[in-house]
């Protein structure tokens, strides 16, 4: 994409409505991401049924606006509360919380809000960058490489999210393609599992599956903890720390780049990200030891890697129409709902709509270092708002943006349900960004799986035999066998030899 | 956790075995295609899968009762330590349900349902402004008067930015 698209898109977006709603959007999104127990996949599924309405460009620079924000948002609890306000920031923690124990908060949130906007940065150059690239080559794909693929991205994405048992993860993904396939098939549309019901013929609503899972399950783990927390950390005045970041120059590219590799892994997401970069930079730091006790380094990274793992995220949904991680699934549903396709025709049907996203996380990079920045004492005021006056209004919204979709009370039962779900999976230790991802590439794997087998005639071997798959196949194999407990003493045995 | 597994291993069996006896109920042969055609046969393998699973999970919970605690040991603890000592508030002189885990979420679920059941069959801003305020109350955030107030001023503004501003349809 040449900077002239990027130029052009970006001017078209400066007009009072889009930067209206970046900015509104940005701080939403701060503030579900400064909320612990919000995520921004909850805060970007709960816009997408509340703009339905809006025009598709609009409601894009809204639902990205919402995501770059929540992502960032959650530092500031990480920071003032020791608290992650999304999974994103858990690596934050770590050094975000001793450096305003130190009295350092101010400088703190000043430097993770200016390492989150390099971050954000960064991915939208790769976003502007690989996707035209990435979409020459997802042209080649068929319907075998995409049946491999989405069985590439549960695997990775199961064993990502649920690091202690991948098996968990696993079952997650299936168990998120299988519910897809409830609804009428794609090629006969002939009814499958709906038991008659004439509200299941049209299948599961993704939008109440994605409210419930992230939302109301969240809804109910937060109340459900007996105690409340409180800011007592002081904040100084902000003041950017451009010197103090630009130390690191080395550690910001070394994370953005992590950010984006990660990003563009399918549903592994932001979280992975940052405590890969966290973990890369204590290694290659001069100073290892400070890391844990208020590294500035350490911050760094994490929320370099966390927002750069947002533009990796967007560039499968548009080359491939996978995404890369949960708010990115969210976002690939809200596109569907407003008529765009991505996947590897999208530069072909609509050839600007890849630098309008470039220009949109541009505006939504400024809206959030200048709200980052300027609105630091009204936003921890947010945090002091007790949960069990926000929980009640957050599930109302849960109600609303499931309903708004196709205006039927099933699709708010249907969020409930799958909220309940969502509580048990995590009471449980199943990581629900599988089972999303899953429900997101189900009929993708159903309809490609079926349509290969028809044009070879029941013939299996070209999903083994064809060079992407093959290539996706031993991907996943390496995938599956490296968390294998044989295949590690085996390892182990014949490095002893 | 590994009687939970238990638990979970079993739900996902008899899931996975449902769903693959469903899906040999769908047409496998007028389908104008052939059995690679059929509507049934993606859901059949990824019920198969997801029952096997289910399995592994019940086999491994039975016979590796220190899973986790290897797992634990194995795997140095990396995560943000929760410092809840220091930062918890304490709320003094409220009900004993209130300090355990499984009535707190059990109730938050059960208001939330009684919500849902009460959209479509009572205006939408009474059941809003009334769930809000029952939800206060119950968790005590706040005195009657103030939740009240809460209640009432967040229906209206919910329903004023929504169907007035939004153009979105509310139950």
């Amino acid at each position: 994409m040449s900077v002239s698209v990027l130029f052009s898109e970006f001017m078209a977006l400066m007009n009072p409505t889009s930067i209206f709603n970046a900015f509104w959007a940005t701080g939403f999104g701060i503030i579900v991401g400064m909320l612990p127990g919000l995520t921004a996949t909850m805060g970007v599924a709960l816009l997408t049924g509340l703009t339905f309405r809006f025009m598709p460009e609009q409601a894009m620079v809204v639902l990205i606006s919402t995501y770059v924000g929540s992502i960032y948002g959650g530092s500031r609890s990480a920071i003032l509360l020791n608290i992650p306000g999304t999974p994103a920031n858990a690596a934050t923690c770590l050094d975000g919380n001793p450096l305003a124990r130190k009295g350092e908060a101010g400088y703190a949130i000043g430097l993770a809000t200016t390492a989150s906007g390099i971050g954000t940065f960064f991915g939208l150059i790769c976003l502007a960058i690989f996707s035209p690239l990435l979409g020459k080559i997802a042209l080649k794909f068929g319907s075998w490489e995409f049946f491999v693929l989405s069985i590439f991205g549960i695997v990775i994405c199961g064993n990502l999210t649920a690091p202690k048992d991948p098996l968990k993860g696993w079952i997650a993904g299936i168990a998120g393609l299988l519910l897809s396939q409830v609804g009428q098939d794609p090629i006969q549309a002939l009814p499958r599992f709906t038991f008659g019901e004439l509200q299941l013929m049209g299948g599961l609503s993704l939008i109440p599956v994605l409210v419930g899972a992230y939302g109301v399950g969240e809804i109910i783990e937060v109340m459900q903890r007996p105690r409340d927390y409180s800011v007592r950390t002081k904040v100084k005045q902000v003041i950017p720390p451009l010197r103090g970041l630009f130390r690191y120059w080395k550690t910001i590219l070394r994370s953005g780049v992590i950010g984006v590799l990660v990003g563009a892994i399918p549903g592994v997401g932001e979280d992975t990200a940052s405590w890969i970069a966290y973990d890369t930079a204590k290694r290659f730091s001069d100073n290892p030891e400070e890391f844990g006790k208020g590294s500035h380094e350490g911050l760094i990274a994490a929320e370099t890697a966390n927002n750069a793992c947002i533009g990796g995220a967007v560039i499968p949904v548009l080359t491939l129409a996978v995404p890369g991680s949960a708010p990115a699934a969210v976002l690939l549903a809200a596109m569907w709902l407003h008529g765009i396709r991505p996947g590897p025709l999208l530069p072909i049907e609509q050839p600007f709509f890849i630098g309008t996203v470039t220009a949109i996380f541009l505006l939504s990079t400024i809206a959030m270092v200048v709200l980052g920045l300027a609105l630091v004492r009204p936003l921890v005021r947010v945090l002091q708002v007790p949960r069990m006056i926000l929980m009640p209004i957050v599930f109302t919204l849960c109600c609303v943006g499931s309903f708004a979709v196709n205006g039927r009370l099933f699709d708010v039962y249907l969020m409930f349900l799958f909220g309940i779900l969502g509580y048990f999976m995590r009471r449980n230790d199943f990581p629900a960004a599988p089972m999303v991802l899953g429900f997101i590439l189900g009929p993708m794997a159903d309809d490609n799986f079926r349509r290969a087998m028809i044009i070879t005639g029941g013939d299996i071997s070209p999903f083994f035999t064809r060079p992407i798959s093959i290539i996706l196949w031993l991907l996943t194999l390496a995938v599956v066998l490296g968390r294998s407990t044989l295949f590690r003493k085996l390892l182990r045995s014949l490095k002893k030899r | 956790m590994e009687k939970k597994d238990f638990t979970s291993g079993m739900v996902l069996l008899l899931t996975g075995t449902a769903f693959f006896a469903g899906s040999l109920f769908l047409p496998w042969k007028d389908t104008g295609y052939d059995w690679f055609g059929a509507p049934g046969l993606v859901p059949a393998i990824l019920a198969v899968l997801l029952a096997l699973c289910g399995l592994r999970l019940v086999i491994r919970s039975r016979k590796e009762h220190d899973f986790y605690a290897r797992l634990t040991a194995a795997a140095p603890c990396f995560c943000a330590e929760e410092d809840e000592q220091e930062q918890a508030v304490e709320e003094k002189g409220r009900p004993a349900w209130m300090d355990r885990e499984a009535p707190r979420a059990v109730i938050a679920a059960g208001l939330c349902c009684a919500y849902i059941l009460l959209l479509g069959r009572v205006p939408y801003m009474a059941a809003t402004a009334a769930f809000i305020t029952a939800f206060i109350l119950l968790f005590r955030g706040a005195g009657v008067l103030k939740s009240i107030c809460i209640g009432g001023a967040a229906s209206v503004s919910i329903w004023f930015v929504f169907y007035k501003i939004f153009a979105v349809f509310l139950p």
